[in-house]
């Protein structure tokens, strides 16, 4: 039946409902109400005093909604996880405020004004910070969304074992894939002037920073990679077979981001290859050539890294499927 | 997930549990929510609307009952019936609650 107050308590508890089931718990709803009113009146038509018993008999509307979201989602990151995220957390800012304090300084060092710097230091600090903490915090709800579940009423006899000292993944490793990676993400974008060379006393830059930088794209999403990889490490402990096919899909997507990053023909500064083509002559003129094919040269360099990566990964994770 | 890890989580919220059996006893035929609620009050317990209709959707999501929709009547209801699965279920939550009430009652009786 229609009436004011049973549309007004109908809405308030779809508000607070998920988007699939509002229409289906609606109508269960409003089949409910209109039982309970015929059981109270029979024939007659309810009145507003019959209509408020009913609705206050069912509770307030927020209490009904909540009650139908499964516990579950009721956490972004929840217990199991949060620990480990606020670890990341604090290692995440601490590498944005010593990159980015690096990069003022180096850049002091090389003629910038220092009240200058010292304002655009505060100015990056807290946009970087936002920015790696929202990435942080979206990695873990990921994880924790589709992540491993924590099994509850194992036996004892499927408790993982004890990883061996050498099978551990130390803390220190985990700290060294997230710093790297921030530290990585915040040259490339923050300072991707620091590679160059000086010639007749001015710094000249190998890589072209407005195109370096128009990619930082690409850059964060390698950051963003290393560090759920890193971060997945840490919570396996060990390499387990899953860890291992992440860590390979993880190694090939880096790849392909590098990849594009450094086919980019604009990336190498061309002033820097003229400089050193004049400086440099006869026999080492190999040099400028590496230099002119920087991003091949880098290409190459990381590829061979990453099947290093690859393989190892590949081994142990046979291995540990073995165990 | 299997019958295992369903009756772990069961046994270990007892007061949900009873409910849940309650339910499960009263779907013997089809029935919608407010049926079950008159029904399951004619024993003696009374049980919330805004307990019932969630548990009922989680109960269909773990494959226990299915719904449909009844739109011939005067008004549209949403029935529920069990299914093989639910009775299964059914049949060892009661012979557990028999033995556990049995149990109970010895440690009380004494």
């Amino acid at each position: 039946m229609q009436h004011d107050l049973i549309e007004r308590y109908i809405y308030a508890v779809k508000r607070g409902l998920p988007q699939k089931i509002k229409a289906d718990v609606e109508q269960e709803l409003r089949s409910h109400i209109s039982d309970m009113l015929s059981d109270r009146t029979g024939d007659v038509l309810p009145t507003d005093t019959d209509v408020r018993v009913v609705l206050t008999e069912l509770g307030p509307p927020k209490e009904l909604a909540e009650k139908y979201s499964p516990d579950k989602q009721k956490a972004l990151i929840s217990g199991t996880y949060f620990t480990t995220y606020k670890f990341v957390l604090k290692i995440v800012a601490l590498c944005v405020v010593f990159g980015l304090l690096v990069s003022n300084i180096i850049e002091i060092i090389f003629g910038a004004v220092w009240y200058e710097e010292i304002l655009d230091f505060f100015a990056s600090i807290i946009l970087s910070l936002l920015t790696s903490f929202s990435i942080v915090t979206l990695i873990f709800a990921v994880f924790e969304r589709r992540g491993i579940k924590i099994e509850t009423g194992l036996g004892l006899d499927d408790l993982p074992t004890v990883p061996k000292k050498n099978e551990e993944i130390k803390i220190g490793e985990t700290i060294t894939g997230i710093a790297f990676s921030v530290v990585f993400c915040i040259v490339f974008i923050a300072f991707p002037g620091i590679m160059g060379g000086f010639f007749d006393g001015v710094f000249i830059p190998l890589l072209n920073i407005e195109v370096a930088r128009s990619m930082w794209y690409l850059t964060l999403a390698m950051t963003v990679i290393g560090i759920a990889k890193a971060v997945y490490g840490m919570h396996e402990g060990r390499y387990t077979p899953a860890l291992c096919v992440f860590s390979v899909i993880a190694d090939v997507i880096s790849f392909a981001l590098t990849f594009v990053f450094f086919s980019n023909g604009a990336l190498i500064n061309q002033e820097f290859i003229g400089f050193l083509a004049k400086i440099i002559e006869g026999d080492a003129a190999i040099v400028t050539t590496i230099f002119e094919n920087f991003g091949m040269f880098m290409i190459v360099i990381i590829s061979f890294a990453l099947v290093i990566d690859i393989t190892e990964m590949i081994v142990k994770g046979v291995r540990a499927s073995r165990a | 997930m299997d019958k295992q890890e369903i009756v772990s989580s069961f046994i270990s919220e007892l007061r949900r549990g009873v409910i849940v059996l309650l339910v499960l006893s009263s779907l013997h035929t089809e029935q919608y929510g407010y049926s079950l609620i008159t029904e399951i009050e004619k024993g003696g317990v009374s049980i919330e609307a805004n307990t019932l209709y969630p548990l009922l959707r989680r109960l269909e999501s773990q494959g226990l009952l299915t719904s449909t929709w009844n739109t011939d009547a005067a008004k549209p209801r949403k029935y529920y019936e069990i299914t093989d699965f639910g009775r299964d279920v059914y049949e060892t939550l009661r012979r557990h609650w028999h033995s556990t009430v049995e149990g109970i009652n010895k440690i009380l009786g004494d």
